[in-house]
């Protein structure tokens, strides 16, 4: 399909205009590793409310909700563990062609996309873990780090 | 007077000057061939010379050797002595201590055989913990309180750590409970989680074997998990045991799945990273398998206790003590000295890697990890095994998660199969092969094979007419030549001129209609064959199609496997709690029965 069939909801033009990468290969080389200061915060298991709010967010309808929404989880992050993803990315439930999509935390945009439609970076390189069943979501935070999240709330450490 | 010509004059003199330039030459000569025995001559000397330092310094280097190795046997003899001299009765006092133990046991030997005995232990190895320790328990069957807590103090004061132990094994095994598990809190207060000794491992056997009971089990799981969370605390320190666990999962992978799904591998590009996938993803049964097994296998008790309990303590009292290591150490530098034939620095290297073992502290996590994984280097029983990989579990989820994690991000998100020039993995096949075709592989089939059938199909046309004669030209350039040929005969001869011109037309017409009927009969021949390779495409595809559904099927299913090993692992943390044993099994009621201490 085109990427102008796509469901796109902008609540606020991106800051920067994303640019398209091929489906195949990340973005960037994704980074496990990180700042021993700030793993014990971040990779404490994730609450069920959490989870659930992550959920909800790609059901929310409208767009001040979804906004407000998105602000809430943010500041969840910051209170509880430090620091606040970039966003998400994660199965999509939408169905046939859709079978992933991105959340990003700022508010800014909600995404599904095709099997191949081309996912921008640094996003692109969670798409493979989005996939597998065995994760809720996968977080994406400054820098590339991916921090895929089980279903049970369990970080996997980087 | 005759008159002198002075072509005589010049003559005389031309042969004396060359007389003189003969004489001078030949001297030159004789000095040359002097210089040249000079410089053989000094040669000679060099090469002696030479000889005589290269032997002198062999000399020198051989003297200092005999004298290294002399030297050497003389101080390994004086470190013997030494050894005898200083430690020669904790050989003795390892010795007795096994059979006063089971002496107690058995109540076979009096009182005053045992004091007798460990009294004269105690003054032979002045400085050794174990003397007064078993003067201490000595004192404590003759229920001498005074005497009996000055030894322990003694022997405390001398080995905490090894006092500790022995008395927490020695009460235990008189089913005295409470004052074994105060001793045994004695020991672990002593012990350095970042550098623990090699008698560590026989605390975990005691643990795993249950010889504390449920009040010392509960203690030692207690400081096992403080110790535990301490370290863990270090991320150098887990990152390393999360390594470690990490390599082990992975060489539980095994070999590619080509030989499964030999269609897909053939044409599917994204096949290594497909293959790598389902490999890793098969790991997780084979980890179950191999640790479930190991979880539950039997731990059989010992007919006797007592044996157990004996072991355990035998390696306990039979260790060097850490006052003999230096000794130790510098005998074996000495003894390396004289099976190197005086050679330190060889011996030195050798000394070096072997005297770690001496000495050797480990952190409590490498304890438990090398337990676990590789129970024989310790010598760990199947128990401290189970109770090792038990307490293992937090790394080992963390290295479970990071792998099943790694396999699946390397995933590719597009999986494609291609046809074609340069599609196959292996090398082409002879002959037409059209231009590369690629499609996503999650396409309906029917819509790829007409895909693929419509490829094929336009670009064998394209092949087969290439090979067409074109006949149309072939009669152009017939009548090109003839009419101008058949011009000029007939100006010549007009009879001769139609002859010749027939003759060389049907000539020519056979030969071209000739040429036309075999092109047109390879053009046959290779749209047959060519459509059979297009055949065999498409069925190719439909296999490839066929073995794609059932590697997404096989890797879904081993993928899922994650999950049961991950609550299999999670599990384990309470996997430590369980039965075990010999868990409140103390010696009969036939044996010593001294008073609490």
């Amino acid at each position: 399909m085109s990427s102008g069939d796509r469901i796109r909801r902008i609540v606020v033009p991106p800051a920067q205009p994303t640019v398209a990468r091929p489906a195949t290969g990340p973005a960037i080389t994704p980074r496990w590793g990180m700042q021993p200061r700030r793993s014990r915060e971040l990779l404490r298991a994730r609450p069920g409310s959490l989870l659930r709010a992550v959920a909800r967010l790609d059901a929310e309808l409208s767009e001040d909700a979804f906004r407000e929404h998105a602000q809430w989880l943010r500041e969840q992050y910051l209170a509880g563990y430090g620091a606040a993803p970039l966003g998400f990315v994660a199965r999509c439930h939408l169905g046939h062609p859709y079978v992933d999509h991105r959340l990003a935390l700022d508010g800014r945009i909600l995404d599904h996309f095709a099997a191949r439609e081309p996912m921008p970076p640094p996003f692109d390189a969670a798409r493979s873990l989005a996939r597998s069943e065995a994760y809720a979501f996968i977080e994406v935070h400054e820098g590339g780090l991916l921090l895929p999240v089980l279903a049970d709330g369990d970080v996997v450490r980087p | 007077m005759s008159e002198v010509s002075p072509e005589a004059v010049a003559r005389a003199v031309e042969r004396r000057l060359a007389g003189r330039i003969q004489g001078l030459s030949s001297q030159l000569q004789g000095v040359e061939e002097q210089v040249d025995d000079v410089k053989q001559t000094q040669r000679q000397t060099e090469s002696t010379l030479l000889n005589l330092l290269t032997r002198f310094e062999a000399y020198v280097r051989k003297d200092e050797l005999d004298k290294n190795k002399q030297l050497a046997q003389t101080r390994v003899g004086e470190v013997k002595a030494d050894i005898e001299r200083d430690f020669g009765h904790h050989n003795e006092v390892r010795r007795s201590a096994t059979g006063i133990l089971q002496a107690f046991d058995s109540g076979l030997v009096s009182e005053d055989t045992v004091r007798q005995i460990t009294e004269e232990l105690m003054i032979k190895s002045p400085r050794y913990w174990l003397a007064p320790a078993l003067v201490g328990l000595a004192a404590w069957t003759a229920d001498r309180r005074e005497l009996c807590e000055q030894a322990t103090e003694e022997a405390f004061r001398r080995s905490p750590a090894k006092t500790s132990l022995l008395f927490a094994l020695v009460l235990r095994r008189q089913d005295r409970a409470e004052a074994s598990v105060r001793w045994l809190r004695h020991y672990l207060l002593h012990q350095n989680p970042m550098a623990l000794g090699r008698e560590f491992q026989v605390i975990l056997e005691c643990a795993s074997q249950g010889a504390f009971g449920p009040a010392g089990r509960a203690l030692l799981q207690e400081t096992l998990a403080k110790w535990r969370e301490d370290l863990l605390d270090d991320d150098a320190v887990r990152s390393a045991q999360v390594s470690r666990w990490r390599g082990e999962i992975e060489g539980l992978r095994g070999p590619s799945t080509t030989a499964e799904f030999p269609r897909l591998a053939e044409s599917c590009p994204q096949w290594d990273r497909l293959d790598a996938a389902l490999v890793s993803a098969r790991v997780h049964a084979t980890l179950l398998d191999r640790f479930e097994q190991l979880m539950a296998q039997p731990t059989p008790a010992s007919d006797r206790l007592e044996d157990e309990i004996d072991a355990i303590l035998d390696r306990l009292v039979g260790d060097y003590d850490a006052e003999e290591l230096p000794l130790r150490r510098t005998l074996l530098y000495h003894e390396l000295v004289v099976r190197h034939d005086g050679d330190e620095e060889a011996a030195r290297r050798e000394s070096d890697l072997k005297a770690p073992a001496f000495d050797e502290t480990r952190d409590y996590l490498t304890v438990q990890s090398t337990a676990a994984l590789d129970p024989a280097s310790v010598g760990a029983s199947p128990a401290a095994q189970k109770l090792a990989v038990a307490s293992c579990h937090e790394w080992l989820a963390e290295a479970h998660a990071g792998f099943a994690r790694d396999y699946r991000a390397a995933l590719p998100t597009a999986v494609d199969v291609r046809f074609g020039k340069g599609g196959s993995r292996t090398a082409d096949g002879p002959g037409f092969e059209p231009p590369l075709w690629t499609q996503p592989i999650a396409h309906d089939l029917a819509d790829l094979k007409q895909s693929l059938r419509r490829h094929y199909d336009r670009h064998i046309a394209a092949y087969v007419k290439s090979l067409a004669y074109d006949v149309k030209k072939q009669l152009q350039i017939m009548l090109a030549v003839l009419l101008p040929g058949f011009m000029v005969l007939l100006a010549i001869n007009v009879k001769f001129a139609f002859i010749a011109v027939i003759f060389a037309a049907g000539v020519w017409g056979v030969v071209v209609y000739n040429r036309s009927e075999t092109a047109r009969t390879a053009q046959n021949n290779a749209e047959q064959s060519l459509r059979r390779r297009r055949d065999d495409a498409l069925t190719q595809l439909g296999g490839v199609h066929a073995e794609w559904t059932d590697w997404r099927k096989r890797y879904r299913e081993a993928d899922a496997g994650e999950a049961h090993a991950r609550a299999f692992i999670a599990s384990l943390a309470t996997a430590a709690n369980g039965a075990t044993p010999f868990d409140g099994r103390v010696v009969g009621a036939n044996g010593f029965t001294g008073r609490d201490d």
